[in-house]
């Protein structure tokens, strides 16, 4: 009986350590070509309209002319091409770095040490991702412009005849984009420094290493891959930006590839997207070759994998007498990130026009702004229609972020498919996406206008941030928990609802969050594609701030921020009391 | 047999083809009937038909939401009780890409378009229908289109302004030849848009005749001009700011509503000042072509003129004047001559212009 049950035991295991196999290869397939099926109506559509656009001339009716290299020509005509390009590289590079450097140390004080008031970080990023572009932009240009305070100041302390801050150049342009982007690679980095596990810190800091040397070779060793994927892409959002150039560069005349594109779209009538869609296939390009790169350095991924089956225990590191210097840290940076604009805004929603802080205004202080807003007839549906749209896109996209990511991570048979599609639309610059969408919905029936029309265009422009989260969340899991549960008798599907997602919640409650936040400010991406029914606040606020009325564009501003502060604290307070920290 | 299901899919298909394009064929036939009819019952005619249509209206338009679209469509509905009419707000190259989108893929949403500088692109690309309607004899026939493809519904005067705090009133540029001197050098600012330094080429352009115009942009771009790449109104913004002395391309009522407020602005019209008119169209197929009809008299008719009024719009109507304090920046009340850019004119010159811009203003 007793050999017979050892038998019995012997022909088990190779049972078990098949379907660990079957796991990897056979169940997974479907998965991945219902992904990239999924993936590929979604991306494909608009990324034909970019290939055709770039390579076509527009009749007067927007139909496609003859065909032409022109629009690709007038790139590489536009001048003095070597400058341009070492100034996008200057400038997008120069904007990467100041985010992640930003961004970083606020992530690693937040989650690894025990610096004080830390969790204010999280709420100022929250803060400062509710403002509105037109008015974070704005209100940059006002506090650093020539009449703007921080002139005002310096140039009778220096003597200068002209003011002696710049914010026109690239440098300005570096300081604005970076800045917009810190609170995203704080969000985005939180839940990797939350993930990594302290022995690795403790082993080298037993091993006589001081707490710097332990932050530069371990910490942000092991961080590795996710500030490269951040730094990537902050980059290829910078190198295809148009507002920042426009709006900072242009009028100091520093020039980057994108204003001369954004120039000829706002000097014809109809826009000729030629050369903004010509400039996208470059970019898609050059994107394919950093992704490859990218993939070549987290092939050894498994270097970085920090939550492993023996024990997950993150721990902070005690600062000691450094605490005080991280304190001031943390009160400067979100200072800077947004007190600066923010109050610039208040101020602005507390005058009838708009004029540089001074003493003799405050008497003209009034609350007319915030009445003509709120009294607005639309402002309840605008604000509904809104949050919905946030609602919908952050969700859609958690999802597939979740299912891609593990995909990805796992780099399962046509993985590498699932990422170059999902990546896609990160080159697409937002005024191709959002035309290419106008000639598919316009053919789709009731989608034309609706607010779905909107969520879909937002999960598709976003997929590719949230993808990074669920990708690097995985990551960081060795798949010894995946085998561990496969060999006791777990399913894919099971294996992933109860295995991956609850370890790699905390990025995908971060993910939802971000990608909320996102979605709701994002104006040129729809622009094009709103319709009687689905007025949102972004596009409001845009049209209010074309046409002057700066004091409602603030109010309206304030009233927003206020409204995704409220959102984002719950959110928190929320995940708190169901135990998923957020990153 | 699959070869033969295929045929017959194929075939069906474009039976199918051939009757939609029968209907809407029949159905631009039908707008354009509406659109041009004359007889007396012509009013009875279109409220029973809007009531037909379901009261149903979508206006695409350029107008400022708040301040101006709203107590209009607000407007029209108290005189049209059963209309409930829609709006979508965008600006004029955004609703040309719409309103094309929308007649190739023959998925018409917009009845009425109410926009400015598209006129001429909309006809070219025949997106839009000829209408008719008895308010237009209140109006110009210099002001129209002589064949009714567009009605002006607003003007607008372009011209200069200042922030009264850095250069004074009395010291202020009064004319388009005050501005070279050299003493406003690095001071000057308008925006990179196609109402912006372009508009302001082709006004120059229209008035100096070309070879006076070339030498005068010459000298003019000696003044290091500043490109700001967004909205007219958002360049006067900066001027108030103090973030620029002086602005040359300010659609003129602006500064005078801020100076309202008390901002440190104000306009000066240059003799003789740019003009331009906004238009509205009724797309080919729209589809809901008697309320389009209604909403078109509306805006035309005195009653409709005179909420535009009210939005500190210049109304495009002769026998509507604009609020009294905007007088001070209307050609005719300052004795000054129109330099009126018809579409026909904006668009035959706005390429030429835009290659003189690039040439001399965009560094």
């Amino acid at each position: 009986m007793q050999i017979a049950g050892s038998d019995a035991k012997v022909v088990a295991q190779p049972d078990r350590l098949d379907r660990v196999k079957r796991f990897d290869t056979a169940e997974l397939p479907w998965l991945v070509i219902a992904l990239v099926g999924l993936l590929a109506l979604a991306v494909l559509p608009p990324f034909l309209f970019l290939i055709l656009a770039s390579v076509h001339e527009f009749e007067l009716d927007g139909s496609y002319g003859a065909l032409t290299l022109d629009h690709f020509q007038a790139i590489m005509a536009s001048g003095k091409l070597s400058t341009l390009v070492l100034n996008s590289a200057i400038y997008s590079g120069g904007s990467a770095l100041f985010a992640l450097v930003v961004g970083a140390t606020q992530a690693w004080l937040a989650e690894r040490t025990d610096a004080p008031w830390r969790n204010w970080l999280w709420f100022a990023s929250m803060i400062s991702l509710g403002v509105p572009y037109v008015l974070y932009i704005g209100g940059w240009l006002l506090f650093l412009g020539k009449s703007g305070p921080v002139n005002a100041l310096l140039k009778p302390l220096l003597d200068a005849a002209v003011a002696p801050v710049n914010i026109y150049s690239i440098p300005g342009m570096i300081f604005v984009e970076g800045m917009i982007w810190s609170p995203l690679a704080f969000l985005m980095l939180t839940s990797v420094f939350r993930n990594s596990d302290a022995s690795f810190e403790e082993a080298s800091i037993m091993s006589g290493a001081s707490t710097l040397t332990t932050l530069r070779r371990v910490t942000l060793g092991m961080a590795g891959p996710a500030l490269l994927a951040f730094a990537m892409i902050v980059f290829i959002r910078a190198s295809e930006s148009f507002e920042v150039p426009a709006l900072v560069g242009i009028p100091g005349s520093a020039r980057v590839l994108t204003s001369t594109i954004f120039q000829s779209l706002h000097l014809d009538m109809p826009p000729n997207i030629g050369e903004a869609a010509a400039f996208g296939v470059i970019l898609l390009v050059i994107m394919t070759v950093l992704l490859r790169l990218y993939d070549r350095m987290v092939r050894n991924a498994h270097r970085f994998r920090t939550v492993t089956g023996k024990g997950f225990r993150p721990r902070v590191i005690a600062l000691g007498p450094l605490r005080p210097v991280a304190g001031l840290l943390i009160v400067i940076i979100p200072a800077v990130v947004i007190a600066i604009p923010l109050s610039n805004i208040i101020w602005a929603a507390l005058l009838p026009y708009y004029e540089p802080f001074n003493l003799a205004a405050l008497g003209k202080v009034t609350s007319v702004n915030f009445v003509k807003v709120i009294n607005s007839p639309s402002f309840r549906e605008t604000i509904f229609n809104t949050l919905l749209l946030g609602v919908v896109t952050a969700t859609v996209v958690s999802v597939l972020s979740g299912v891609a990511g593990w995909c990805l991570a796992r780099r399962r048979p046509g993985s590498w498919l699932i990422d170059t599609l999902a990546a896609m639309p990160l080159v697409f610059p937002a005024i191709v996406l959002s035309l290419a969408f106008l000639e598919i919905f316009v053919h789709s029936g009731a989608l034309y206008g609706s607010l779905t029309s909107l969520a879909i265009v937002s999960s598709v422009a976003f997929l590719p941030y949230g993808l990074r989260y669920g990708q690097i969340g995985v990551m960081q899991i060795h798949p010894e928990l995946e085998e561990a549960a496969a060999l006791s008798g777990a399913r894919g599907w099971v294996i992933f609802l109860r295995v991956i997602v609850p370890l790699i919640a905390p990025a995908l409650v971060s993910c939802w969050l971000f990608v909320f936040l996102l979605a709701v400010r994002a104006m040129a991406l729809i622009l094009l594609l709103v319709g009687p029914d689905s007025h949102v606040v972004a596009v409001s606020l845009f049209e209010l701030w074309q046409n002057g009325a700066i004091g409602e564009v603030a109010a309206l501003g304030c009233i927003w921020t206020a409204i995704m502060t409220v959102f984002s604290v719950s959110f928190y307070l929320v995940a708190r009391r169901t135990q998923t920290p957020i990153g | 047999m699959s070869v033969m299901n295929r045929v017959l899919q194929r075939t069906c298909r474009l039976v199918a083809i051939a009757m939609l394009a029968h209907a809407s064929a029949a159905s631009a036939q039908g707008v354009d009937e509406i659109a041009m009819y004359k007889g007396p019952d012509r009013q009875q005619r279109l409220v029973d038909g809007a009531q037909k249509e379901g009261g149903q209206l979508t206006v695409y338009s350029s107008m400022i939401v708040d301040q101006a679209l709203r107590p209009l469509l607000d407007g029209f509905q108290a005189r049209y009780p059963f209309m409930k009419p829609q709006y979508v707000r965008e600006d004029p190259p955004q609703q040309l890409q719409k309103i094309s989108a929308e007649a190739r893929a023959n998925r018409r949403v917009g009845d009425v378009v109410e926009s400015t500088g598209i006129e001429t692109s909309v006809r070219a690309a025949n997106l839009n229908q000829q209408f008719w309607s008895p308010e237009l004899e209140a109006y110009a026939p210099e002001r129209r289109d002589s064949e009714n493809y567009w009605a002006p519904t607003r003007m607008s005067y372009i011209g200069a302004c200042h922030n009264t705090n850095l250069v004074k009133p009395a010291e202020a540029p009064r004319s388009f030849e005050d501005v070279l001197d050299p003493k406003w050098k690095n001071k000057l600012v308008w925006s990179g848009n196609i109402f912006g330094g372009v508009l302001f080429v082709i006004g120059v352009r229209n008035f100096m005749g070309e070879a006076k115009a070339e030498a005068y942009l010459e000298k003019l771009s000696q003044q290091n001009i500043v490109n700001v790449p967004s909205a007219n109104r958002t360049v006067v913004d900066q001027v108030m700011a103090g973030e620029y002395a002086i602005c040359l391309d300010a659609f003129l009522h602006h500064p005078i509503i801020s100076a309202r407020k008390g901002a440190p602005v104000a306009s000066i019209p240059w003799d003789p000042i740019i003009t331009m008119a906004s238009s509205v169209m009724l797309p080919r197929s729209a589809p809901h072509p008697h309320g389009a009809m209604l909403f078109i008299d509306f805006l035309l008719s005195k009653e409709g003129q005179s909420k535009l009024q009210g939005a500190d719009y210049f109304p495009a109507r002769p026998d509507v004047p604009a609020n009294p304090d905007l007088d001070a920046v209307v050609p005719r009340k300052l004795g000054m001559k129109e330099n009126f850019i018809t579409p026909a004119r904006f668009a035959a010159d706005v390429k030429k212009s835009r290659e003189i811009y690039e040439r001399l203003f965009v560094k």
